[in-house]
């Protein structure tokens, strides 16, 4: 295709915008890293120090050995692996249900389902409050863990994705003697592996960055998980910015390794339902 | 011999009825683990926050009914007005800074003649792996009010005085909108080029050879295929918006002031800090029914209720 003069400089204009806008976007996380590495006195400096100087892993030390904060990484990670086992075991069981019998109320019950991703946490945190106190789970794992365990979003991956799998599979499985659970266990389930790759890394993400339900639900300080770890810290009198920093570091690791392994997954895991409609 | 047959013929129709009556039950026990969850945990609580609305509570327990009295001290009340002002104003800016700019973002990086793409989408997209708290953290960390906050002294260079980004009527809430967006724009890019690479190339190589120029294409073919996406993505950011809560968490002291104050902070406020359940449920009403009416209209928006 012929280029001319006005749209090169279009796309000269477009690149150095871009180029701004990235520096401008990727210099938090720069500053992040420099600061954690920085002696609590020196973080904040009139006028700027762009490196780490002097530089110190002082904060990460005392953070791991002074702080609660190994016990809330424990925690996190505790949260990041049981709440997608059940999740999914829940979704994709109730998913193959929806996808693959004809049943009396499907379509009522599919729609109560995808109603329900439009409720807020806020409408049912005080209720949902009053229940984990009725049955003494306020400040426990369970009760961060299993009032959300049926996701929703879950079941709605898991038909869609299922309905493109054919369904004489299940018929031939019957004529071999199968039984229905067999036939979720052992044909089904294997099956779902792309789409329960998906879910894994989607479900582990928003508990690794649950924030609200567990800073209402966790009364001790031993309890917490991470992020409500790092706002106790704000909410100090005096914020350790340099421990801060570390603990953000830390938290964001993991998850950014996770992305670059596999971007594939993440990006269909955060936009499905968004373009499929 | 015959008696044998039939014996078999027989066993095989109980074992077939069997079977057929074991494929109706089967999907309802394949569902049921899932609704009993749900039954408990999502329609029993939504259900039990309406009658909880309607009722003043002392301690857990004893409550007394009092209609729509809290509703109507909420709109009576200066800092729920505060609150539900400063949430619409907080999800106008992030229509405008977040959708908007994503959108444009989108086309720019759709297109195959800009070079880096793929890193500029890699800087886009990091924030947004990190937890609203982390971000909160970072930004209390650049924008805080001395002088010596890193953005204080960035504009000090340009010879600007000191601005109070956090506690000052100007900037507060303008602060959150900012950690809101720096969270999300990549999410909504990502977004918007999945569904511009989706789009029909054909139209457009007919569109060039018609002589339409960049800007028709852009007006008669792209934001008309890409209302669906558009409307999603729209409605989603002001979904989460009339949510949003952490971010004023941490970039407000212990406790947010008048000009920083969201409807889902004000809900925590109430509920857990001076337990006022009953007048927490009712903000969480209020809440909900401006997401259901945001639902509603994105629904219109895709033309579900329009007669074919």
């Amino acid at each position: 295709m012929h280029t001319t003069t006005r749209q090169k400089i279009g796309i000269i204009v477009a690149e150095i915008f871009m180029i701004v806008l990235c520096l401008v976007m990727a210099f938090p996380f720069y500053w992040m890293l420099v600061s954690s590495f920085k002696p609590v006195g020196r973080i904040f400096t009139d006028p700027i120090v762009l490196l780490p100087t002097p530089f110190t892993t002082d904060s990460y030390f005392k953070l791991l050995t002074e702080t609660a904060f190994p016990r809330w990484y424990l925690n996190s990670l505790i949260f990041a692996v049981f709440y997608p086992c059940l999740a999914i075991f829940f979704s994709t069981l109730a998913g193959f249900g929806f996808a693959k019998y004809y049943f009396k109320g499907r379509n009522v019950l599919m729609m109560i389902v995808l109603f329900s991703m439009m409720i807020p946490l806020h409408a049912v945190m005080i209720p949902l409050f009053m229940l984990l106190i009725k049955i003494k789970w306020v400040n426990t794992y369970w009760g961060v863990i299993i009032p959300f365990a049926a996701n929703p979003f879950g079941i709605f991956f898991v038909r869609q994705y299922l309905a493109s799998v054919p369904t004489d599979l299940i018929y031939a499985g019957r004529i071999d003697g199968c039984s229905e659970f067999g036939l979720y266990a052992r044909i089904m389930l294997p099956l779902m592996k792309p789409a329960i790759g998906v879910l894994v890394i989607y479900f582990a993400m928003i508990s690794w960055n649950w924030f609200l339900w567990p800073l209402v639900v966790m009364r001790e300080g031993s309890m917490f998980p991470l992020n409500v770890g790092m706002a106790a810290f704000v909410s100090d009198y005096r914020i350790l910015y340099d421990q801060l920093m570390a603990a953000a570091v830390l938290c964001t690791l993991p998850l950014v390794i996770l992305f670059l392994l596999m971007q594939r997954q993440f990006i269909s895991g955060l936009t499905a339902g968004a373009v499929k409609q | 011999m015959n008696e044998n047959r039939n014996q078999s013929r027989t066993s095989l129709r109980v074992s077939a009825r069997k079977q057929i009556i074991t494929v109706k039950i089967a999907p309802y026990v394949f569902i049921s683990p899932f609704f009993i969850l749900f039954a408990i945990f999502l329609i029993y609580p939504i259900c039990y926050s309406l009658v909880i609305s309607l009722h003043e509570f002392q301690g857990i327990t004893s409550k007394t009914f009092v209609g729509l009295s809290n509703y109507l001290t909420l709109f009576k009340t200066r800092r729920f007005l505060y609150a539900l002002s400063n949430t619409t104003r907080f999800a106008g800016g992030m229509l405008v800074f977040s959708v908007v700019t994503a959108f444009f973002l989108g086309l720019i990086l759709n297109s195959k003649r800009i070079t880096g793409r793929n890193l500029f989408r890699l800087a886009l997209f990091l924030p947004v792996l990190t937890s609203t708290v982390v971000a909160g953290a970072l930004f209390r960390l650049i924008l805080v009010d001395t002088s010596a906050g890193l953005l204080n002294s960035a504009i000090k260079i340009f010879g600007i005085p000191p601005q109070r980004w956090l506690f000052g009527n100007l900037w507060a809430l303008k602060s959150v909108i900012l950690v809101a967006c720096w969270r999300t724009l990549g999410l909504n890019t990502v977004y918007f080029i999945a569904g511009l690479q989706g789009l029909p190339s054909e139209l457009y190589e007919s569109a060039v050879i018609d002589g339409a120029s960049p800007f028709q294409q852009l007006r008669y073919l792209t934001v008309p295929l890409m209302r669906p996406v558009i409307a999603f993505v729209a409605v989603i950011t002001l979904i989460h918006s009339y949510l949003v809560f952490t971010e004023v968490f941490m970039l407000s002291e212990t406790s947010a002031r008048d000009n920083m104050i969201t409807l889902g902070y004000y809900l925590y406020e109430s509920a857990f800090r001076f337990f006022k359940f009953g007048y927490g449920a009712s903000v969480g009403f209020i809440m909900t029914v401006i997401i259901l009416l945001l639902t509603v209209f994105q629904l219109m928006l895709l033309g579900v209720f329009r007669k074919e």
